[in-house]
């Protein structure tokens, strides 16, 4: 008869072998798991348990039996407790080997002259160059400590070499001084071409996106020790190097108000990515080590938390809202859900009293897929934008008719390709076809000149699937190249958010 | 830039920030006053703790929401723990803490 693990040697023991039965199904949604503990309405609880990592928890009911996770497990007489745990999908930190294009904050750069990385800080404008577009980062980042020359070429990755990974070249830095006082540790690039870089901060655009007034600036960070990180303000990096943020009052300073002590940061960074933490100190004096030359005096600098790694240099550091306002909430059920809401009151269609069906189609098939993980994320990643834009669209009577009156032609249908998306009488037909051109028509009297552009080569990708079931359809959103193309479609669109690049 | 320090890796998964026992005083002074005291001392601090790694303002009283604006004080980066002076310290009636930082370096 089973019993419960007698120790914490055989509970970590059964749990780990509970584990490795339930990666071995190769799920998709299950992305790891370890020991820990049980939680239970947000309560962590002392009962040991194999703890497994899902991308998305699911409801019971949305799942299929055999991907349904026991609540516990029997291993060699032991019940071991198995809790499910929603962490997202897991991937490596470090925006350091990306080759990306255009180029956002926040992702590694270097000088060719160099071996080793920094991050790209943000854009800012050359004053003494006409408003020259240019990128910001530290002087030992992007000007080989005072031994450059303007013109040298900057790449992305910082530490690639390659002629077609240059996006700029050092144009201006603040020379440090060995033996005195310093204040900035900071240099500039002139951005090579257009389209290379792009105003937009890689990462978690919910926690920190391109300095603006909602999200000043404070400082440009450049060095660290094992519990803080220092950057310096970032009005004296403004003032020294005679540039202006895009957004050109989009920082700030601190005097005698005691504002700096009860701020929340975060920055993007090459090597640790998004992270965020307190202000500590301000009018900090202290002794920087640079390799190979030695300790540097840095004075009127800024403390916070340790929140950067070496690679981080260069990133800018900005006020944040406090942690509790970060995120998105996850549409637990979809009339709560302020996107849908707001389509259904742009188009008229009840799409609350669907809800079984959208959170089905969701979770069943579309999480199951790349390109719907990536569609869901971006949704919750811009769900405030989305619902703005909705808010302030007025939809003209004849295509809210439209909408409807498509609708009600194709509800039975998505049913029953939901109920069984394999089922042989139903497929894609040039009807089907004409029916999303109509719809594309109607919609596109709101959409930029570039959504309607990414809308039409959506549709030309469909025109080639006429024949195709619903679950060869669902499959082809699993394709890579698919999941590619839907990306760089989006990325197009300036008004949304990549959930994942920013 | 790319060399990593394992103390601040370790902190930063930690997510923690300064906890390492230095004095706390029940009450400090207002800001302006600390850092003023600081742009006027700091040189004397370098000069009587020639084994910090530097210093700022910051907050140094036990509970800073019941300070009512005297929470501010003097902080002192050491690279060590036994670099720590023994006792409470004050710089023209400005409180001064210390705090284990280790090497600042260029990251």
């Amino acid at each position: 008869m089973a019993h419960g693990p007698r120790s914490f040697n055989e509970a970590r023991g059964s749990s780990g072998a509970a584990l490795q039965q339930i990666l071995s199904r190769e799920d998709r949604n299950i992305v790891g798991g370890g020991f820990g503990r049980r939680t239970t309405a947000g309560v962590r609880l002392s009962t040991p348990a194999c703890v497994v990592y899902v991308v998305r928890k699911l409801p019971a009911d949305a799942l299929p039996r055999e991907r349904l996770l026991p609540r516990t497990m029997e291993i060699n007489g032991v019940t071991v407790e198995v809790d499910v745990e929603e962490t997202g999908p897991f991937r490596a930190l470090e925006y350091t080997d990306w080759v990306k294009r255009p180029v956002p904050s926040g992702v590694s750069i270097g000088n060719v002259g160099l071996p080793i990385y920094g991050t790209f800080g943000c854009l800012v404008r050359d004053l003494s160059n006409g408003g020259r577009l240019s990128i910001l980062s530290n002087w030992h980042v992007l000007a080989r400590r005072n031994n450059a020359r303007p013109g040298e070429r900057i790449t992305q990755p910082g530490s690639s070499t390659a002629e077609d990974h240059t996006i700029g070249t050092l144009a201006r830095w603040v020379n440090i001084n060995f033996n005195g006082d310093n204040y900035v540790d900071c240099a500039i690039a002139h951005v090579s071409g257009s389209n290379v870089v792009a105003n937009k901060t890689m990462g978690d655009q919910a926690v920190i996106k391109v300095p603006s007034m909602s999200q000043p600036a404070v400082g440009l960070l450049f060095a660290g020790s094992g519990t803080r990180t220092i950057m310096n303000p970032m009005s004296a990096v403004l003032r020294r190097l005679n540039v202006e943020l895009l957004d050109r009052a989009a920082y700030e300073d601190y005097g005698d108000d005691d504002e700096a002590f009860r701020i929340s940061v975060a920055k993007s960074g090459a090597r640790t990515e998004v992270t965020r933490n307190n202000l500590q100190e301000i009018d900090v004096s202290a002794k920087i080590d640079y390799d190979n030359i030695g300790e540097v005096k840095f004075v009127h600098q800024i403390t916070a938390n340790v929140m950067s790694c070496g690679g981080d240099s260069g990133s800018v550091i900005c006020r944040v809202p406090p942690a509790p306002e970060y995120g998105h909430v996850p549409c637990a059920e979809p009339s709560s859900c302020a996107f849908l809401g707001t389509a259904e009151r742009m188009t008229g269609i009840p799409f609350s009293q669907e809800g079984d069906l959208v959170r089905t189609a969701r979770d069943k098939y579309l999480a199951q897929t790349k390109v719907g993980r990536w569609l869901i994320d971006m949704v919750y990643v811009n769900q405030r934008a989305l619902f703005e834009r909705g808010e302030s669209t007025q939809v003209q009577p004849g295509d809210r008719a439209l909408a409807q009156a498509l609708y009600t032609r194709y509800l039975g249908e998505v049913k029953l390709a939901i109920a069984d998306p394999a089922r042989d009488d139903l497929r894609l037909t040039t009807a089907h076809l004409a029916d999303v051109q109509l719809a594309l028509t109607s919609l596109k009297k709101y959409l930029t000149e570039q959504e309607a552009g990414a809308a039409d080569v959506l549709y030309n990708m469909l025109q080639g699937q006429v024949g195709k079931k619903p679950s060869e359809l669902i499959a082809m959103l699993d394709d890579p190249g698919v999941h590619q193309t839907v990306i760089t479609l989006f990325g197009e669109a300036p008004f949304l958010a990549d959930p994942y690049t920013g | 830039m790319k060399r990593r320090s394992l103390l601040a890796a370790l902190a930063l998964a930690a997510g923690c920030g300064t906890t390492d026992g230095g004095p706390v005083y029940e009450e400090g002074v207002d800001l302006a006053t600390a850092r003023r005291v600081l742009a006027d001392r700091g040189d004397d601090l370098d000069r009587d703790y020639p084994a910090s790694v530097g210093h700022g303002v910051g907050v140094v009283v036990r509970d800073p929401e019941r300070a009512d604006g005297r929470a501010y004080g003097i902080v002192v980066y050491l690279r060590q723990d036994r670099d720590r002076p023994r006792g409470r310290r004050f710089v023209d009636g400005v409180p001064v803490t210390f705090t284990v930082t280790g090497d600042f370096e260029a990251t």
